[in-house]
């Protein structure tokens, strides 16, 4: 599974964390968050020129435009169900 | 030594939190006004710390820097973990939110292993409780291992149970039971084994992402309201601040009055009358209206920042101000500016990285503040009719864009380095209700800091340019300044300054109003420097202004002079804020040094090329 960047990432649905590139400051920060791999994640709100608003472990988070590209999601599961 | 006979007695408890989880509000609603704020040695991370009593045993609460984990490499992070691990702390309060658990427990999930006694503190259980959250809080304890105190910081019958928990675990030392956990895996593997049987009935999406959010966080509708609300607690503050240097005038004036009849009617020697009256009495009133100001726009940050729309702020403008390594809440001191630089400058505060925060206090300097602007316009009319004027202003405003993106260019890579540079990952917390009480204390507690900060520097420098401009035998020629003045303006005329140009350049360190009454004094009737420099109200009438202008500045002249005041740096008050700020005076001097040289080669430029278009 190739999965998508979570900056393509359709609002309304429930990915799956994949793999987060890039340096490990950036892993820190997010597993701070509630971001690591495996975590389930639903997008809120994606508009071009924005940061991705998702929902995570209880939390409403934002994650700015050039770090949600660093980060691979998939698995896509329909968030009304 | 003292301090540590004391710290003997006294048992430390540190607060241990993520930022957003209340722990601030806790810090004020215990110290109270048994606070002070330091630095950590070295560092230029605030420290803080009070004191309270329970039961008549003294305790220190020591707030350790807010970070969201404590194995990342932050200042914040790595002061907090040396200072538990340095065993100054008998007891560690390590917060959570409870209406997110899932991620507030990961501070605790960090702190698992170390072997210091330590209390759950879940924060928030009103808004948690609102969301349908349950939480069975003992079995959570027993788990754990350590005593969970639920509450609301903002309610101040909650605190009863926090004191008796903390006095009952000085005395029995609890300590985790779990080992200490290495990766993040195994943390969020902790913490929803934690939950398992704990946490009955959970948040949702829908819950998190409210209507309301929907239209605040979208990209233009958003932004509309979040202008809007800027706008309105900036009003709010200028309307505040004119009320109050009202008052302030409408009592120093008359007192001040009085003082120089009583004074000349025992015969003191004039000098000194002129220094009370002319010089103190309106360092007061400056001292008084910009503290006004900043209380307002404090206070119009704080209740934002504590309701949790500042992160939405932070959010709407992230994409802007990333390009200039700077954070989306950086807007609003920006905004602030404009009405005072001061409050621009204290505003930053809610910039968690010291790098970004100084680089966005150094952009900020950009802004014309209140002052200028109620300067310039009259000159740039009066030099350029009302359409050349208007031109001359929004060429102001264009250029302080450039000098913005100077800054960047200039500092931003030592301040805020590409390497270190992390994107825009926040949480949205979820909007609550401000505890009022807290808010006003922050805010009066900051705005006093600033007032008598600023009062003892302006005091100083005041005094000193007192004795500069003062008119030994009666006239200003016999001023040191006037005779430094004569000797240096071949020099100063190359940036197209003429001496009295130079010298109200100099004088606009003081308070940006006083150059209308400078210029007026060196030009016009004579009269007193000091008087003029300090007694900004009383400057000439804008008719004499505009004819004194006209007669004694070309057009190259007038332009040169607008943009040096422009951007020069900002009054002493606001250097005094931003030392207090940045923690680092030298950087101060950097950044005013750079202003300072960049206002001067601007007017050498705007001069010569004026020079050959008029």
């Amino acid at each position: 599974m190739k999965g998508i960047m979570l900056s393509e990432a359709v609002p309304g649905n429930i990915y799956t964390i994949l793999e987060i590139r890039d340096e490990a400051r950036l892993v820190n920060r997010l597993s701070s968050m509630g971001l690591i791999d495996g975590s389930r994640v639903e997008i809120c709100q994606n508009y071009k020129k924005q940061p991705v608003l998702i929902f995570v472990r209880d939390t409403l988070v934002a994650i700015g435009r050039e770090e949600s590209k660093k980060i691979m999601v998939g698995g896509v599961a329909d968030g009304s169900k | 030594m003292g301090q540590n006979e004391v710290q003997k007695k006294a048992p430390v408890i540190a607060l241990l939190g993520q930022p957003n989880s209340g722990k601030s509000t806790i810090f004020n609603m215990i110290t109270g006004s048994h606070q002070h704020v330091g630095n950590w040695p070295g560092k230029t991370v605030d420290r803080k710390e009070g004191e309270f009593k329970w039961k008549g045993q003294r305790m220190i609460l020591a707030d350790l820097p807010g970070s969201y984990s404590l194995s990342a490499g932050s200042d914040e992070e790595i002061i907090t973990k040396d200072y538990i691990a340095s065993g100054n702390a008998s007891l560690v309060l390590v917060m959570a939110d409870a209406s997110q658990l899932k991620r507030s427990l990961y501070m605790l999930a960090d702190f698992v292993g170390t072997q210091v006694p330590a209390v759950l503190v879940l924060n928030m259980m009103d808004v948690a409780k609102g969301q349908g959250i349950k939480i069975h809080t003992d079995k959570l304890s027993e788990k754990l291992g350590i005593p969970v105190v639920p509450m609301s910081a903002i309610r101040k019958k909650d605190y009863r149970l926090l004191y008796e928990t903390i006095d009952e675990s000085l005395n029995k030392k609890p300590i985790m039971k779990a080992q200490v956990l290495k990766s993040a895996e195994e943390k969020m593997q902790f913490i929803d084994a934690l939950l398992e049987d704990v946490l009955t009935a959970s948040k949702t999406a829908g819950n998190a992402f409210t209507k309301f959010d929907k239209r605040a966080l979208s990209p233009v509708k958003g932004k509309i309201m979040a202008f809007g609300i800027i706008l309105v607690i900036f009003l709010l503050s200028m309307i505040f601040a004119g009320i109050i240097s009202g008052i302030a005038s409408a009592v120093l004036m008359p007192i001040s009055a009085v003082l120089r009849q009583l004074m000349e009617n025992i015969s003191v020697h004039p000098l000194l009358i002129s220094l009370i009256c002319d010089v103190l009495v309106n360092v007061l009133y400056f001292a008084f209206m910009m503290a006004s100001f900043v209380l307002g726009i404090t206070l119009g940050f704080n209740l934002m920042e504590e309701t949790g729309y500042l992160a939405r702020i932070s959010f709407l403008f992230d994409h802007t101000m990333s390009k200039v390594g700077l954070q989306g809440k950086t807007i609003m001191p920006f905004f602030m500016g404009l009405g005072c630089t001061i409050a621009g400058t204290t505003g930053t505060r809610v910039v968690d990285n010291w790098g970004q925060r100084v680089l966005a206090i150094a952009m900020s300097w950009a802004v014309p503040c209140a002052a200028t602007l109620s300067v310039v316009p009259t000159i740039a009319i009066a030099l350029f009719g009302s359409g050349g004027g208007f031109l001359v202003i929004v060429s102001i405003f264009l250029f302080m864009f450039l000098m913005m993106w100077g800054v960047y260019k200039v500092f931003g890579n030592s301040l805020s380095p590409k390497e270190d540079r992390v994107g825009l990952i926040m949480e949205m917390p979820p909007y609550h209700k401000p505890d009022f009480r807290n808010i006003l204390y922050v805010t009066f507690q900051r705005t006093f800091d600033i007032f008598w900060r600023a009062l003892r520097v302006i005091s100083i420098v005041s005094i000193v340019f007192f004795i500069l401009t003062y008119g030994f035998g009666g006239s200003q020629e016999n001023s040191i300044l006037y005779r430094i003045g004569v000797v240096v303006e071949p020099v100063t005329m190359f940036f197209g300054l003429k001496w009295q140009a130079f010298l109200a350049f100099c004088a606009s360190a003081i308070s940006k109003e006083s150059l209308l009454g400078v210029l007026n004094t060196l030009y016009g009737t004579g009269g007193s420097l000091v008087s003029s420099t300090f007694g900004a109200k009383a400057a000439g009438s804008a008719a004499d202004i505009s004819a004194i202008l006209s007669a004694n500045f070309t057009k190259a002249e007038g332009l040169a002079f607008i943009f040096a005041i422009s951007f020069n740096m900002p009054c002493v008050s606001a250097l005094a804020a931003t030392a207090r700020e940045t923690h680092s005076v030298r950087w101060t001097a950097k950044i005013g040094a750079f202003y300072t040289a960049a206002a001067l080669i601007v007017a050498c430029v705007v001069y010569h090329i004026g020079m050959l278009i008029f």
